[in-house]
């Protein structure tokens, strides 16, 4: 109901922001073209999105088909994550209208251009990754086949694609090392970009695990979520040594010193984002706890959203006669779009076999197209 | 101006002073930049720091009021320093004259100063003659009464310290101008002076500018290429409009006002053309019967014959004026508010915020019966009777407002600063009912002269109007007329004759026996047989290469470019500066090259300066008025107690006190000194700029420019709002603090001045309190201008209520 | 880029001889069709209005009261599009509805742009506005009057410009131009051409008589061209691409065969 009415809010300020201009709802200006919708509502989504490829690539690619049961929620948020990612899009573009210009134009030298591309040919991938389960459900057999046929090389596709356009969304912002401060900008921001939108897929998986656990009503396997929590603990540890050895390499030790707001964000990020989870994903009593997973993993993805917004939005100085905070109606838009979201992924959790429950131990799975435990949702077995 | 725009080219150094070019005659620029291009050296004198100043090299700046004293201490520099054209000042100026016992002067006051009448008896101040009737010369300059003498005695008191005393001029600044402008005493090197309303708009604006007029002399530079005394006019066609006869003591080609003394034609001619007995002087004046006589001839037709005195009874006489001040701009709005003035024609202007002590002057049109007004927009004048603080059903006056065009919209002239009359077609049709000047003018007189056909009060000079320009006025016609055309067959010197309706080729030929008419005499020779020659636009300069584009339009007088240009060769004909010739004599030809020279005749005796009855430039000159020198004086209202003499301001000074506008305030009660200028995005009283949106949004709203130190005594911030009042009135604007502005360091203390552009009124689509309303009915003695350049005011922050 | 016959074009802004008249914003209103703006007093310092470029003003002249011992000074400076021979704009647009033509200008055409406003985000000169307001907005910049200099004339601003501050002509004469005006006036200029190699060059050359950091000028960027930063990891795109797919399907096929040979040892699901 909550979830209802925030997105119903989102609507009405969407309808406002396109029968009164973006100015009648948003505070973004000419010194600060890109604000919260970019940062929060494509940027951070998309890299939330990540937890379709990294588990894709987790459990598709190098083989660790234990955690197979994650692999439909990850693909099913990813899609969503798109979704909502476009659907920002056609808010936050000045022309929504024109948007199909990407695909007739030819223009490899700008970042855009390849994270639209990418992105478009990836949201595709996904909707013909997950329109298997659905169609499971509907009995569509000849269909089904075609798609399992094409699944490897699409499914390859997707993770390459992914790779590429993450860290695109990171080159786009290599453009600008003289508007964003030194403590973000890096020659190395499409690698910073790939690895924490790899480094988030993991956290997101577990915490999306635990909560539809508690919602739709089964055990979650904490062995298998504590195998992941090691995995991602790896994963942040590595994101923390580059970034970290990135900011001296760059010689911005001295800035992340400073008594600055800049600063202070810096360390939010890194502290509670990066060194705090890490520590916590080492410990074996939260690898095997849900409280300490969800506390861990939520740290994590916060500090992906944090940094997104950091360095997109936060770490921008311009014009010193212009500031730029989020306003009611750019944050409200952007909520009810992660609340159409959830919602939609509610309802198809319930409608369709996403989650698989899973015995309390579990040794290597043979491949995810034969689950062995039973699946919630499902009105049907295949 | 004695000279042009484009011969700034040729200076060595440009002064730059009651002037702001960057601001008020940008286009004008174009030549200072390329100026500065060659080297030459940028002078601003100017009380605030403004954007002229940002790309001058030298800046001073001076109380506002004091031009007399910085000038006067630069003319002790320069003779005390032999920084003198000898040559020059000998042969062409009256250094030499000797002044007569009459003359003396003494704590600011001049011999012969009646208290009583507040003028002078200036036949004291005579020159000393000989037998003959000359005056008598010293050759040496060493005769203590000689003009030079004399000079140097009067300037001997401005020296540095007291200079920089009256005016707050830092010294070191001083001296460097003082240096540098000086220099231009050698042959080969010329400065140009530079000025505008800033010099003429004071209580003794006259005399500031005889002061330029004075150094110049002193250093050669008047009648050479990148030298003179050049007024920026501070209109687009003001020049063409005075030259026009505009203005109420003349008629067209500067010729006199008749008055009530001038009973007939010969009275008249023989008050107003000036004779000589100096055998050395041209004394060109002495033909004005031709000119009046062609005048007459021009307006009157066959009506003026030399019978009835070329209908010169239909001339109106001048009389003493209103309450004895005579009839300019502060008499005429005087007499408005007395009740006096019936009707206003007011054309082109806007008194109501334009003039100074608009207060006034808005009561006083309170007053009419009825007003005509001719302009683009509706501006303040023309809605006076629905102005902020009247009752509209309180007003009886009856409005006109004829809508007229913009000079893109009409054919005709403009006549530039530099007097080149430069002919422009009609770029676009008017809109709507707008119609140009001339063709209202034409049908008022058409309209007029059908009244007067049935009757009225002495209908022969409206009757016997010889008016035919057109069904449809043509520019051109009036242009023909101006130029003049021979009546009757005329037998040349050469032999031939000439045909009448022959346009004449040059006021030489104009006669005073009625076989020519010329509108005004010195346009004569502007449209000829050969056609329009202010029509003209071809770019080639003449072989002397100094930027006098003889075959671009057309200049008066004859086309002469540079004027007094025969004080750029010596006696022989051998200009002083043959890297920037002017003219030079051909000894083979026999004939001058270059310019048109300033009288044709050969190299020798007569004196270059044709057009004064002495030949000779002026360093003393016994016909000002208010002094044969100038003397500091300070402004009617200031903070300070005059230094240099115990005369306080202009003993002649028109100052009006009649009226319960007309008060006066002490720097007890108004210490600060304020002043009045321009910025470049409006036009005058924004009339039209502030109709315009683009400059409108630019600079929107009325302000004034406060000194930092000022503002922080004050609690002031720009942006604040705060009120400027003086002795006639307050109003309310904008400040904005500026460093630009500072204190004057004057008679030992700091003397605080803050300046307000006066572009604003309450009509147009941005508005804002009336900067004239501050200003007072004070006028020079000779031209009656006003000085609204410099008063007494106060201010402080607005209290939000 | 440029046949032998077309010769890019390019701007001396000479502050040393700017007066702040600012015909050239108007001239530029004018041309552009730009309403005109409601203000109330000034922004920024001086008459300076408005405080920035915006989708009403393509141009705009700074002023800045410069203070040096007792002496002021007023200099101003001029804000407009430097039409860089490198555009970070055009490089970043994802519909190339910004592109740099052979005569110099970097030109914007609405029709393909979709509002993203990637181009604000890169210009290191912050020269690209939006208006947010419109509903069918669009980039706002100056155009360096392409049609006007396509019909041999000289754009807007030079034409009107009474002191000459503003030249016009082909690149190669006005660099030579600006050279000489500092070599034959070392007093008047500092010793510096903003935009002959910023960013990699320019189309539009300013001199001054002061620090430009002193006139609100964005300085400190660097001499290479912007879009080489994303270029360096753009350009191996497609090799990245097909890297990542040999190796994701070749771990993908050697994780499967695993798999398969598991099986067959007799584990079961």
């Amino acid at each position: 109901m909550v979830l209802l009415a925030i997105m119903a809010l989102g609507v009405v300020l969407a309808v406002v922001r396109y029968a009164g201009g973006i100015r009648s709802v948003a505070n973004i200006n000419n010194a600060y073209p890109w604000g919260w919708w970019v940062g929060f509502g494509i940027m951070t989504m998309i890299a939330l999105g990540g937890v379709g490829f990294t588990i894709t690539l987790l459990v598709e690619i190098l083989g660790r088909h234990r955690y197979h049961a994650l692999l439909r929620p990850a693909v099913l948020m990813a899609l969503l994550c798109y979704a909502s990612a476009i659907v920002m899009l056609m808010v936050e573009l000045g022309r929504p209208w024109k948007v199909w210009m990407i695909l007739v134009s030819w223009a490899p030298s700008a970042a855009l251009y390849e994270v639209g591309w990418c992105a478009f040919l990836y949201l595709n991938v996904l909707v013909l990754e997950f329109v298997q389960v659905p169609l499971e459900e509907l009995g569509w057999g000849r269909v089904l086949k075609v798609l399992r046929v094409i699944y490897i090389p699409i499914m390859l596709l997707g993770v390459t694609l992914s790779h590429l356009h993450q860290s695109s969304l990171g080159t786009l912002l290599t453009l600008i090392p003289h508007k964003i401060n030194v403590l973000w900008w890096s020659e190395q921001l499409p690698l910073i970009f790939l690895f924490s939108a790899m480094m988030a897929g993991p956290a997101l998986a577990i915490l999306e695990y635990l909560a539809a656990a508690r919602w739709l009503g089964f055990t979650p396997n904490i062995d298998m979520l504590g195998g992941l929590a090691r995995i991602e603990a790896w994963l942040v540890g590595l994101l923390l040594v580059f970034r970290l050895g990135d900011l001296v390499i760059r010689g911005a030790v001295d800035a992340a010193l400073s008594w600055t707001w800049f600063a202070v964000s810096f360390w939010v990020e890194i502290g509670f984002g990066l060194l705090l989870p890490l520590v916590l994903l080492m410990m074996p009593e939260v690898q095997a706890s849900r409280g300490g997973l969800v506390t861990a993993c939520s740290l994590v993805v916060a500090g992906v959203l944090l940094h997104r917004l950091n360095v997109a939005v936060f770490g921008l100085r311009v014009r010193h006669w212009e500031t730029y905070v989020p306003s009611f109606g750019e944050i409200g838009i952007t909520l009810g779009i992660a609340a159409g979201a959830v919602l939609v992924f509610g309802v198809l959790a319930r409608m369709l076999p996403i989650h698989e429950e899973l015995p309390p131990t579990v040794a290597s799975q043979p491949r995810a197209t034969a689950p062995a435990g039973a699946w919630h949702g499902a009105r049907s077995v295949s | 101006m004695t000279n042009h725009w484009v011969d700034m080219i040729n200076a060595d150094v440009v002064m730059i002073m009651g002037g702001n070019p960057a601001e008020d005659h940008p286009i004008a620029m174009n030549w200072l930049t390329r100026t500065k291009e060659r080297g030459a050296y940028i002078v601003h004198v100017d009380p605030r720091f403004n954007r002229t100043s940002s790309v001058a090299d030298v800046f001073a700046k001076l109380r506002s009021g004091t031009d007399i004293a910085f000038v006067g201490g630069m003319i002790k520099y320069a003779i005390d320093n032999n920084r003198i054209q000898q040559e020059y000042v000998r042969e062409y100026t009256n250094a030499s004259w000797i002044v007569g016992d009459g003359y003396g002067f003494a704590d600011g006051l001049f011999a012969g100063f009646d208290p009583a009448k507040k003028s002078y008896d200036r036949a004291r101040w005579a020159f000393a003659l000989d037998g003959q009737g000359q005056p008598r010369r010293d050759p040496t300059l060493k005769h203590p009464r000689s003009v030079f003498q004399l000079l140097k005695a009067h300037f001997s008191r401005y020296d540095v310290d007291t200079v920089c005393r009256i005016t707050g001029t830092p010294k070191e600044a001083y001296l460097r101008v003082c240096d540098l402008y000086t220099s231009t005493y050698a042959p080969d090197r010329a400065g140009t002076w530079l000025y505008a309303m800033g010099t003429a708009q004071h209580s003794h604006g006259t005399q500031n500018v005889r002061s330029y007029a004075i150094l110049q002399l002193l250093l050669g530079n008047i009648g050479v290429a990148g030298g003179g005394v050049n007024a920026m006019r501070g209109e687009s066609n003001v020049q063409g409009s005075t030259d026009q006869g505009l203005n109420n003591d003349i008629l067209p080609g500067y010729l006199k006002t008749p008055v009530e003394a001038d009973t007939d034609l010969a009275t008249y001619l023989k008050r107003v053309t000036p004779v000589t007995a100096n055998a050395q002087s041209v004394n060109w004046l002495q033909n004005m019967p031709k000119y009046v006589v062609s005048l007459l001839k021009a307006w009157w037709g066959e009506h003026a014959r030399a019978d009835n005195d070329f209908a010169f009874s239909y001339l109106p006489r001048q009389g003493q004026g209103f309450q004895g001040e005579g009839y300019a701009f502060l008499a005429l709005t005087h007499a408005m508010l007395a009740g006096d003035v019936k009707g206003l024609f007011c054309v082109g202007q806007n008194p109501a915020v334009g003039g100074a002590n608009a207060r006034l002057i808005r009561a006083g049109l309170d007053k009419l019966d009825w007003m005509v007004v001719v302009d683009l927009f509706e501006h303040e004048t023309a809605g006076f009777w629905k102005r902020p603080d009247v009752d509209p059903t309180k007003i009886p006056t009856e409005v006109f407002v004829l809508p007229a065009t913009s000079a893109v919209e009409k054919e005709g002239s403009i006549v530039n600063s530099g007097r080149w009359a430069q002919w422009r077609y009609r770029a676009v049709k008017p809109i709507a009912a707008c119609r140009p000047d001339l063709e209202i003018i034409d049908g008022l007189a058409k309209a007029m002269k059908r009244a007067y056909e049935k009757d009225g009060v002495f209908p022969e000079p409206i009757r016997h109007l010889a008016w035919d320009y057109g069904h449809a006025a043509d520019p051109h016609k009036v242009a023909r007329e101006l130029n003049g055309r021979y009546l009757a067959d005329v037998a040349q010197p050469d032999g031939t004759r000439v045909a009448p309706g022959t346009q004449v080729a040059g006021f030489a030929q104009l006669r005073d026996d009625g076989s020519t008419m010329s509108g005004n005499w010195i346009y004569c020779g502007g449209y000829t047989e050969e056609g329009n020659l202010a029509a003209r636009r071809d770019a080639t300069d003449a072989p002397n290469g100094i930027g006098l584009y003889p075959k671009w339009a057309w200049v008066w007088p004859m086309n002469r470019r540079i004027l007094y240009n025969r004080a750029s060769v010596n006696r022989k004909g051998e200009p002083f500066n043959p890297r920037k010739w002017v003219i030079r004599w051909n000894a083979e030809k026999k004939a001058w090259e270059g310019d048109v020279p300033d009288g044709a005749m050969p190299p020798g005796a007569m004196n270059p300066f044709i057009m004064l009855a002495s030949g000779v430039g002026q360093l003393y000159a016994p016909e000002m008025v208010d002094g044969p020198f100038p003397e500091h004086y300070e402004p009617v209202e200031s903070p300070v107690r005059n230094p240099l003499s115990k005369t306080q301001s202009s003993p002649c000074a028109q100052v009006w006190q009649s009226t319960e506008f007309d008060k006066y305030g002490t720097a007890e009660v108004f210490p600060i000194v304020a002043t009045t200028y321009r910025v470049s995005e409006h036009w005058q009283t924004g009339a039209m700029s502030r109709n315009m949106p683009w400059l409108a949004g630019l600079v929107p709203s009325a302000f004034v420019e406060i000194g930092t130190a000022l503002a922080a005594r004050e609690g002031i911030k720009s942006g604040d709002r705060v009120i400027v009042s003086s002795a006639r009135g307050s109003i309310e604007v904008y400040a904005l603090v500026t460093e630009r502005f500072q204190p004057f360091f004057v008679d030992g203390r700091l003397i605080d001045e803050i300046g307000l552009p006066w572009h604003w009124g309450y009509a147009g689509i941005v508005s804002g309190d009336i900067a004239n309303d501050l200003t007072a009915s004070v006028g020079d003695p000779n031209t009656q201008i006003p000085e609204t350049k410099v008063f007494l005011c106060n201010l402080r922050k607005k209290t939000p209520a | 880029m440029t046949t032998p016959s077309v010769k890019p074009k390019a701007m001396i802004q000479d502050n040393t001889r700017c007066i702040g008249c600012r015909a050239c914003m108007i001239a530029c209103k004018s041309w552009n069709n730009r309403p005109a703006d409601h203000t109330e007093f000034f922004a920024g310092a001086g008459y300076q209005n408005p405080v920035d470029l915006d989708a009403n003003n393509y141009t705009l002249i700074t002023f800045n009261e410069i203070v040096t011992g007792a002496q002021p000074d007023w200099v101003f400076g001029r804000q407009l599009c430097m039409h860089c021979e490198h555009p970070a704009c055009a490089s970043a647009c994802p519909t190339t509805a910004l592109t740099k033509t052979a005569l110099g200008p970097v030109v914007f055409n609405e029709s393909r742009c979709i509002g993203c406003r990637a181009c604000m985000q890169a210009c290191p000169f912050l020269i690209p506005k939006y208006d947010y307001e419109n509903l069918n907005p669009k980039i706002h910049k100056c155009t360096f009057c392409a049609d006007r200099i396509e019909a041999g004339l000289k754009p807007a601003c030079a034409t009107v410009c009474p002191t000459a501050a503003i030249s016009f002509g082909d690149r190669d004469d006005m660099v030579a131009e600006a050279k000489r005006r500092i070599a034959t006036a070392p007093g008047t200029y500092i010793p510096e051409i903003y935009g002959l190699d910023d960013v990699g060059g320019t189309s539009v050359l300013h001199l001054s008589s002061v620090p430009f950091e002193q006139l609100g000028y964005i300085t400190g960027l660097p001499k290479t061209p912007m879009p080489d930063l994303t270029h360096r990891w753009l350009r191996v795109t497609p090799h990245f691409f097909a890297l990542l797919y040999a190796v994701f399907g070749a771990l993908t096929w050697i994780m499967h065969r695993r798999a398969n040979r598991s099986d067959s040892k007799g584990h079961t699901a």
